[in-house]
């Protein structure tokens, strides 16, 4: 392969990453329409604007869209697809540091330790601090979930761990954690079920404003942080003795990167819920499209989560009478296509 | 060494387990119960002993004959499916089986289809749904195979969005239903052994006594499997073959323990691994060991779930995950062995 074919891969990759990018943020600002009060695309984007410009609405009906618009539809694009993002580049480096191609954003235990905490607080109103009650379990959920984590890591303070059984301390706590949610469960009442499960499913429907800036924070870094990284990522997904006879430490990028995926994560997850899915299979369709080099992989997974989350909440607001989540439709639309797409690969990206 | 302790504290603990209940019964008289029982004692009718050998016989050693059997199953299953996925993260259920099967039964329980004809009242109709969609993925992979490339990763990976559809499936169907349907899905998908008699044992058994025998046959194989497929090639057996006929019989081995006890998990998942950092990874071990101990570590666990609480409250997972999370973290610790 040549100089000319490496440059035409390259390009062709850049432009797989923007196209998807740009579907990705066109159907964020298309979503802002779609729900089930009456306000146009343009209409939307145009009370967007005015809201920007800091043009107070005149009238009843002016001040409620603006409400609507601003307090609701925006919030929730944005979460759509920073949270799509954030799962789709932590899923990516989950595989790569875990070397597994079934690892996804919550292998280190986040989901069942975030529900744990959660379940406490809808239960036994249990809250790590004493704030409202939105925030008491938002807390309560980045805290708890972050349990396993510190447990694996202790564990490899200790002693040599491979990422295998990274992955599978994480697991075991997982079951922990699983075990004494259902436990509990069987002391609550019918309505705190109903919202822990709803919460276990996963869902765009509680954000607010106020998400829009750490989310935003978090996935600005966690990309940036990880391109930086890239080189080492690659490296380390080569396996332990590569890894080591290139001069990198491969337990230290390891445990870092699993603390950043995973912080990142929960910040995520304590907002949305765990939403399953988009974390595994963005990236391995994007190695489909762009190959196993982080460098096109994590901004190409990036992307891709984004865009699969959003697409997902358009069609499930747009199905709405009947309540479908979102995980429901990336699921259903989702895991068809990908098998399809694992069909159709000849040769084994692992 | 392993293996014979293994057997000898399930032998134990099966004495244990029968002597637990509402009704306490002392520990040796069971074994000599048992032992009347087989060599053809009858009591007559009404009298004391007549009914603690009908509680022994019809109501508790089912279900103990059941964990017993199912808990090996479960392991070994657990152990080839991690070795022919080359996965450690691998469990009995990988194909999708355990969520093709939560989507039969509600299937059955919420639109009240069942794929047998004439047996919708019964509970048959509920289980026979279960077996044949857990079946579902198992078949899927069979008649693609020849089609599509069959390496571990692709398998692993076909079966883990088979669930994510299987399972979001299930959320639909179960989103429209009434608290009481809900209640039973979800206690089903928990896993239990308080429905388990006489009746629930004969296919479950022998599937899987037959399965587990195969996979002692097949220990060999599944060494040269792991060594990746290009080797196995060269040492002259058809990787993708293998691993097909191999996911063929977990799947009917666990297919029969599901559809009788629900989704019983983390057993599959753990006891390889336990085993593995006791004896290391060879498979002519491994096996073995995984059965033995499969079957003392879900007779345990359901013993203690029943001593905990007699009405059947707590699920025999909680239990499970209780006991074998911090064994096998405190093995961790403990072990100087790399397995994998």
């Amino acid at each position: 392969m040549g100089m000319q074919d490496y440059y035409r891969v390259m390009n062709r990759n850049r432009l797989f990453i923007a196209a998807v990018a740009v579907l990705a943020v066109a159907i964020g600002a298309y979503s802002i329409s779609i729900s089930h009060y009456y306000i146009g695309f343009w209409e939307s984007i145009e009370i967007v604007i005015e809201h920007i410009q800091g043009i107070e609405p005149v009238g009843y009906k002016e001040t409620l869209e603006d409400f609507i618009v601003w307090e609701g539809m925006v919030p929730m694009a944005f979460a759509g697809v920073l949270v799509g993002l954030i799962l789709g580049v932590s899923g990516a480096v989950m595989q790569m540091v875990i070397r597994n191609p079934v690892a996804d954003p919550y292998t280190t235990g986040i989901s069942s330790g975030a529900l744990f905490g959660v379940t406490l607080f809808v239960v036994f109103d249990f809250g790590i601090v004493g704030l409202g009650s939105q925030m008491g379990q938002i807390v309560n959920a980045f805290v708890f979930s972050l349990i396993p984590l510190s447990i694996i890591i202790l564990f490899s303070v200790f002693r040599k761990v491979t990422p295998a059984l990274m992955a599978l301390i994480g697991i075991a706590v997982m079951y922990i954690f699983s075990a004494m949610t259902t436990l509990l469960k069987y002391t609550a009442n019918p309505d705190d079920v109903a919202a822990i499960y709803s919460w276990s499913v996963g869902t765009l429907g509680y954000v607010g404003p106020e998400c829009i800036l750490p989310l935003s924070l978090v996935a600005v870094f966690l990309v940036v942080f990880m391109m930086v990284m890239h080189r080492r990522l690659n490296v380390l997904s080569t396996g332990e003795n590569t890894c080591q006879s290139l001069g990198e430490s491969p337990v230290r990028t390891r445990v870092i990167c699993l603390v950043v995926v995973s912080v990142a994560t929960s910040i995520a997850v304590c907002f949305t819920g765990t939403l399953g899915f988009i974390g595994l299979v963005a990236p391995h369709v994007c190695r489909r499209f762009v190959g196993s080099n982080a460098r096109h992989l994590i901004p190409a997974s990036a992307a891709m989560g984004a865009l699969m989350l959003i697409a997902a909440e358009c069609l499930a607001r747009s199905v709405g009478s009947f309540g479908v989540s979102v995980g429901v439709i990336t699921a259903l639309i989702g895991g068809p296509v990908f098998l399809l797409i694992l069909m159709r690969q000849r040769k084994s990206a692992w | 060494m392993f293996v014979v302790s293994c057997l000898l504290l399930t032998f134990l603990s099966v004495g244990l387990s029968v002597s637990i209940g509402t009704m306490k019964l002392p520990f040796l008289s069971v074994y000599e119960y048992l032992f009347n029982h087989i060599s053809g004692v009858t009591y007559p009718m009404g009298t004391n002993e007549f009914v603690t050998d009908y509680i022994i016989w019809e109501v508790r050693l089912p279900r103990v004959v059941f964990a017993l059997i199912a808990g090996a199953g479960l392991a070994v299953g657990g152990a080839i499916m991690q070795n022919v996925m080359n996965n450690p993260l691998a469990d009995p259920y990988s194909t999708g089986i355990s969520s093709g099967a939560c989507f039969g039964v509600a299937v059955a329980m919420v639109l009240g289809i069942t794929v047998s004809i004439g047996s919708q009242t019964e509970n048959l109709g509920v289980m026979l749904n279960a077996f044949i969609f857990a079946l579902i993925p198992m078949m899927a992979i069979v008649v693609l195979a020849p089609k599509m490339n069959t390496s571990p990763a692709t398998l692993i990976l076909a079966g883990t969005a088979v669930s994510y559809i299987f399972n979001a499936l299930t959320t639909v169907l179960l989103m429209s239903t009434d608290a009481e349907t809900l209640a039973t899905v979800y206690q089903w998908q928990v896993g239990s052994l308080s429905e388990i008699t006489w009746a629930s044992m004969p296919i479950m058994a022998v599937v899987n006594i037959a399965g587990i025998i195969l996979a002692l046959i097949l220990s060999d194989k599944l060494n040269v499997l792991a060594l990746g497929d290009d080797s196995a090639k060269s040492l002259g057996l058809n990787a993708s073959n293998m691993r097909i006929v191999c996911l063929m019989v977990i799947s009917f081995m666990v297919a029969s323990v599901v559809c009788y006890a629900g989704i019983i998990s983390f057993i599959g998942l753990i006891s390889a691994h336990i085993v593995r950092i006791i004896l290391g990874s060879d498979n002519r071990f491994v096996i073995p060991a995984a059965a033995a101990f499969g079957a003392l570590f879900l007779i345990m666990s359901d013993m203690i779930a029943r001593y905990l609480s007699p009405q059947d409250a707590i699920p025999v997972g909680v239990v499970l995950s209780f006991i074998g999370a911090p064994v096998f973290l405190a093995l961790i610790v403990m072990s100087k062995r790399r397995v994998w």
